[in-house]
């Protein structure tokens, strides 16, 4: 009897739930949101128990599925966990089932709005458990659409650009990094888009892994928010509505970086550390520059945005250390990140939503009449200046050390970021939520129980995250250590 | 037995702030039952801890857990992989001890005294539910076994101390002064979070029962050793307010004056100098760091003592003089004798917290900072609180046998056998302390009274919360002196010339100060050179205004001006717009005439005709 | 001479380059159509040629002639449809008025 295949489980959820929602008539709103909160909870229940039961003294893929599809051409459905990817998993299943409850006050075309999240969360699963190449690209172009969909209809702010824009950068990056699969599979001892069998049986010459490295990473880097490649990103979450921004910015950016380590690191090690260096500078760029841009801004999601860019840098540092610890932190980092980021935006939208406006200077004294939002934001601000027993710092901590360690000038110039990020966000808390209370907002309600959750669940893997590092740890410290060979 | 008592005394501040956010709306008034309570519990364990090792209990005790790991040969290849793993745990030994009582016992006066200060506050359970979760942080930092997890409570301390100092968020001035404390203090931590992180890359361990001076200097070269030592101390300098990064200090009387009493002058700020007594021999390891620390100390300490003597508002006075009073005992650590310094901290601890506290009383009662207005209005009816205000001062001026002479006697005996120049700046130090303390309780004790103001009635509890801390505080400022002192021996030349400082000093300010109204009809008559730079705080807030405000956001705002027109502008929008361009030049060509797409029809075929007929001439 | 393939070629070059001509540069739509009928009628001179000097079978080239005048009335009738609808909305047979179809 085969095991349970939990990971198709997982990735069904959200399908099955998509297919029930187009099934349900437009009218019925209110069992629309129930059944999206089910199949949510479904996939968070589900991943819970995968990284329960996950081995974490096994290097190796677990889980593994495989379903022939298109023999001749090496195209296979399969999936699997390890290190990399477990914990994204359920970043992606916490993620999704806290958006879905903060959407719970969508009004217009709700039906609609729902499927897209469900589509779009479908997609971000299967990138993050296929190892067959052809579906990395096939889910990630699924996870692109309803995302456009998503900011156009839903959005604010200058949508139609922003929109657009997003969707040609991922685009872009995708066809970088499907133009890298191609090449891959021409070569002819591979003929495979399978990641295992390419592992094994090609070895690439140290002139095509330079190559195909730098284009792979460009492509990944793209979707990473990259310096220089990042205005995307602030301008995507700027219009995304609320659930959006939190899957955009806690899931999706994370593709990217998790690419680079699953396809680009893995396959071609040499070409990783031929460009090491030029990743650690543009790294370094966006840590320092992110920050520094973000202390210009006035609109609440534009910061929260350019500190994404600067805390993405601190994934790519880790990476671009090439080391077990640099990996680990990276990975702890996209976690801490995604689940940081996802807080900021929940915060943020329900202030828009109360106060119609999210520019700092337009809000303030916040604190005063809704206590709980502003904790929670003010805990989301804090995780991202790095305090000690918030997940972000340990994930910091680990990066430093290893960027100190391999380059002290790059690791002790990205030190300056904890200043520049405490600067602008306790700036922009002390402008928003502290001060004389605003009359204009003086009708805005605090958080009712149901949006208390989401928020409430949020802050808890952070802090949760921050006191027991090792519990992260452990998922992921031997598969790093075998992607470095050792 | 003794580990329970430890997880008491660490854990009870955490219960006590969870507890308090948990209590539902209604029950919020007995938050401060529960503050006071579980303080009290926390105080109560650490003095059993104490009789305990006085009856002969063993120590040093130490707990460590292995937190986090972070072994990679990449990086270190030579040094057994086992050792890269950071811990967490407690080490209790005599040093700590001291200093776990003085924490626990100060914040439980300080929690009886805010239930008396605050009473009238609506946000009661929000301050006592901070004060608890920062004793929890700071009895951390205090049992720490290793350097970073005295990092992280230290950031935990600096939270607490800025939710605290903001704590009347709705003013402007307090929110800003938080965010300064807190910028401030994350300025001089990311020498600390660097040195630590060189600490553990290069000499693999983090506990401070590794740190020896020969372990270390086995392992690291002088250079390296001064370079980790300084920036150790850079830490240090931010919470310990010394100079340049002293700023921070006087603004942060914003916050309630009892949190003044407790964080800013008595445990929070006197972390740095726990640290350098702590890890003192990665410190004194190179003889440069220690010059560093004795200069930046003397520094300091004149700066403040300076900056103290033309000060208006009492809570700024005090918080001028706690930053000499730092600087002073960094001195004594910087001449080598760590132990003087701590001594000196922990009478400091006492005698500074119930003059913070008195202050606390004449501010309550006459809603002023001002000493000249409480004067006017009455401060010296209050007999207890002149009294106390009296006695505090007096032990800060290093009267004997007040608990200030015996340890500040100590720090100048071990200034002056290492270095005489310091020793003077020391001297000079004295002698302003004993000016601006004189000048304080002249100015509040015969000031003519003009619109005298009745005091409120209070409870019996309310009176028993105000005068029970001011008591035991001073009471145990001398139980401190006497039972801390570390070798007691007589010296008559130290004697006399603090007595002769005294006097000057003292006498220098019963000079310009014996008639309080003259005083200040002079100082507004026209200003010295002296007092211009003075009042400016000698250009050292300027000169930050500058740095951030001239140098810091213009850069920023000419990096965001880049990012919108260089990479947004020209590279994405221009790449875009370029395409566009291209697809509007080529639609040029479809334009609608049915004859033209004929005619290109045409030429295109007979092009093509051409061109195989020259390709294929030949072929059959 | 007049029996040689040559000469029908001549001619129905002939009638090919003035059907060329007509079509790209005759303004008016019934003159253009008058010119693809030239077009054609050329090319039908051409298969009956070819047919007579080259195949043994003689009728297969008439049989694509008699194809083409079929083809050539059906698409007379359509294009004079069209012209006539054209003529209604615009007033104008002219090609120059009928752009609007442009990128």
């Amino acid at each position: 009897m085969s095991p349970f295949p939990i990971l198709s489980a997982i990735l069904l959820c959200p399908v099955a739930g998509l297919i029930l929602v187009l099934l349900t008539p437009r009218k019925f709103e209110t069992a629309i949101k129930f059944l999206s909160l089910l199949a949510a909870s479904g996939t968070l229940v589900l991943s819970i128990i995968l990284c329960k039961i996950f081995n974490t003294a096994d290097p190796g893929f677990q889980f593994v599925e495989h379903l022939e599809w298109i023999k001749s051409y090496g195209i296979h459905y399969s999936n699997a966990v390890d290190g990399l990817n477990v914990s994204l998993i359920l970043l992606t299943a916490i993620v999704i089932f806290c958006g879905i409850l903060v959407s719970w006050r969508v009004t217009y075309r709700v039906k609609d709005f729902f499927a897209n999240m469900l589509f779009l969360v479908s997609g971000v699963f299967g990138v993050f458990m296929t190892t067959n190449l052809f579906f990395f690209f096939l889910f990630y172009e699924i996870a692109v659409i309803p995302m456009y969909l998503l900011i156009v209809i839903w959005g604010s702010t200058n949508k139609q650009y922003a929109a657009m824009k997003l969707t040609l950068y991922l685009l872009l990056g995708s066809a970088l990094m499907f133009a890298g699969f191609l090449y891959m599979y021409s070569l002819p001892e591979a003929r495979t888009f399978d990641l295992l069998t390419l592992k094994q049986n090609v070895h690439f010459s140290p002139p095509i892994q330079n190559i195909l490295f730098l284009g792979l990473f460009l492509g990944f880097g793209v979707l990473a928010a990259c310096f220089p490649f990042h205005v995307w990103s602030p301008d995507g979450h700027v219009a995304a509505p609320t659930a959006a921004s939190m899957l955009h910015a806690g899931v999706l950016m994370k593709l990217g970086a998790y690419g680079i380590l699953r396809v680009a690191v893995t396959l071609l090690p040499e070409g990783a550390r031929h460009w090491a260096g030029l990743i650690a500078v543009l790294s370094l760029c966006n840590i320092v520059y992110g920050a520094l841009v973000a202390t210009q801004q006035k609109d609440l999601k534009y910061i929260i945005g350019y500190s994404s860019v600067s805390h993405m840098g601190i994934v790519l540092l880790g990476i671009a250390t090439m080391t077990t610890v640099g990996f680990n932190g990276a990975l702890f980092q996209m976690f801490a990140h995604g689940i940081m980021t996802a807080l900021f935006f929940a915060c943020v939208g329900f202030i828009y939503d109360g106060c119609h406006t999210r520019m700092a200077d337009e809000l303030g004294g916040l604190s005063k009449q809704a206590p709980m939002i502003s904790t929670f934001f003010i805990l989301a601000g804090l995780c991202g200046l790095g305090l000690p027993g918030m997940g972000s710092f340990v994930a910091e901590l680990l990066v430093t050390i290893a960027a100190v360690g391999t380059y002290p000038m790059i690791g002790i110039t990205s030190i300056t970021a904890l200043l520049i990020t405490a600067f602008y966000v306790l700036t922009a808390v002390q402008k928003a939520f502290y001060g004389p209370v605003n009359p204009h907002h003086a009708d805005f309600k605090d958080l009712d129980w149901l949006q208390f959750v989401p928020r409430a669940v949020l802050v808890g893997c952070l802090i949760f995250f921050g006191i027991f590092p090792s519990v992260f740890l452990n998922w992921v410290s031997l598969s790093t250590k075998i992607l470095l060979g050792g | 037995m003794d580990l329970a008592l430890l997880w008491t005394i660490q854990l009870s501040g955490l219960a006590a702030f969870l507890l308090i956010q948990l209590l539902p709306r209604s029950a919020k008034k007995i938050a401060p039952a529960i503050g006071i309570a579980l303080s009290f519990l926390a105080a109560a364990a650490s003095a059993k801890l104490l009789l305990d090792h006085a009856n002969g209990f063993g120590l040093p005790v130490q707990f460590s857990h292995p937190w986090l790991a972070v072994s990679d040969r990449a990086v270190w290849p030579n040094i057994p992989v086992e050792r890269y793993a950071l811990f967490v745990g407690f080490l209790l030994d005599p040093l700590n001890l001291t200093m776990i009582t003085l924490v626990t016992s100060i914040s439980f006066f300080v929690q009886l005294f805010s239930f008396y200060y605050m009473n009238e506050d609506r946000s009661r359970a929000r301050y006592f539910g901070f004060l608890s979760f920062f004793s929890f942080s700071m009895t951390g930092l205090v049992l720490s076994n290793n350097l970073l997890q005295t990092f992280l409570f230290w950031e935990l301390v600096g939270l607490t101390s800025y939710l605290l100092i903001g704590f009347w968020y709705e003013k402007e001035s307090a929110a800003t002064a938080a965010r300064k404390a807190f910028v401030v203090n994350r300025l001089a931590d990311l020498g600390f979070y660097l040195g630590i992180i060189l600490v553990l890359i290069l000499f693999g361990s983090l506990n401070f029962t590794d740190l020896k001076s020969q372990a270390l200097a086995q392992v690291l070269p002088p250079a390296t050793l001064t370079l980790v030592g300084v920036l150790v101390f850079l830490g240090v300098m931010g919470k310990s307010a010394q100079f340049p990064f002293h700023v921070w200090l006087p603004d942060a009387m914003e916050g309630p004056t009892p949190v003044s009493a407790l964080i800013h002058s008595a445990t929070m700020v006197a972390a740095g100098v726990f640290l350098l007594h702590r890890a003192f021999d990665l410190f004194s390891a190179s003889a440069t760091t220690l010059l560093v620390i004795l200069s930046v100390g003397c520094l300091t300490a004149l700066t403040g003592a300076a900056l103290a003597t033309i000060q208006r508002d009492m809570k700024r006075i005090l918080a001028y003089s706690t930053v000499s009073q730092l600087g002073l005992m960094t001195m004594a650590v910087g001449a080598g004798s760590s132990t003087a310094g701590f001594f000196h901290l922990s009478t400091h601890a006492y005698f500074k917290s119930l003059l913070f506290l008195t202050s606390g009383v004449f501010i309550h009662r006459f809603h002023t900072n001002d000493i000249w207005e409480i004067g006017q209005k009455g401060g010296k009816n209050d007999r207890l609180a002149i009294g106390f205000l009296a006695f505090g001062l007096l032990s800060l001026s290093g009267l004997p046998p007040l608990a200030g002479f015996f340890s500040k006697d100590l720090i100048l005996e071990a200034i002056k056998e290492k270095n005489l120049f310091f020793y003077s700046g020391a001297l000079f130090v004295s002698f302003l302390t004993a000016y601006y303390s004189f000048r304080m309780f002249l100015v509040i004790a015969r000031g003519r009274i003009r619109r005298e103001e009745r005091p409120h009635a209070e409870s019996r509890a309310l009176k028993i919360s105000r005068n029970v801390p001011l008591l035991c505080l001073a009471t145990l400022s001398l139980v401190a002196a006497f039972l801390g002192m570390p070798s007691f021996h007589f010296n008559f030349e130290m004697l006399l010339t603090t007595a002769a400082i005294l006097v000057s000093g003292g006498g220098l300010a019963i000079l310009r100060f014996r008639d309080p109204e003259a005083a200040e009809q002079k100082l507004l008559a026209g200003k010295t050179f002296m007092q211009k730079i003075l009042e400016r705080k000698f250009f050292i807030d300027d000169a930050y205004e500058f740095l951030v405000k001239k140098v810091g956001l213009a850069i920023a705002h000419a990096l965001n001006r880049f990012d919108r027109t260089v990479i947004n502008g020209l590279m994405v929008n221009e790449t875009s717009f370029s395409v566009m361009r291209l697809g509007r030049l080529a639609a040029l060509l479809q334009n609608g005439a049915l004859q033209d797409y004929l005619a290109w029809a045409m030429t295109g075929g007979v092009l093509i005709l051409f061109a195989f007929l020259h390709f294929y001439r030949g072929t059959p | 001479m007049s029996q040689s393939l040559q000469s029908y070629l001549v001619i129905s070059s002939a009638l090919f380059a003035i059907g060329v001509f007509g079509l790209l540069g005759r303004r008016n739509l019934v003159a253009v159509l008058i010119s693809l009928e030239l077009i054609l009628n050329s090319a039908s001179l051409n298969f009956l040629a070819f047919n007579k000097f080259s195949l043994p079978d003689k009728s297969l080239g008439q049989v694509f002639v008699i194809f083409i005048i079929a083809l050539a009335a059906a698409e007379v009738c359509v294009a004079l449809s069209l012209i006539l609808l054209l003529y209604r909305k615009k007033d104008s047979i002219n090609v120059e008025d009928a752009k609007e179809l442009r990128g």
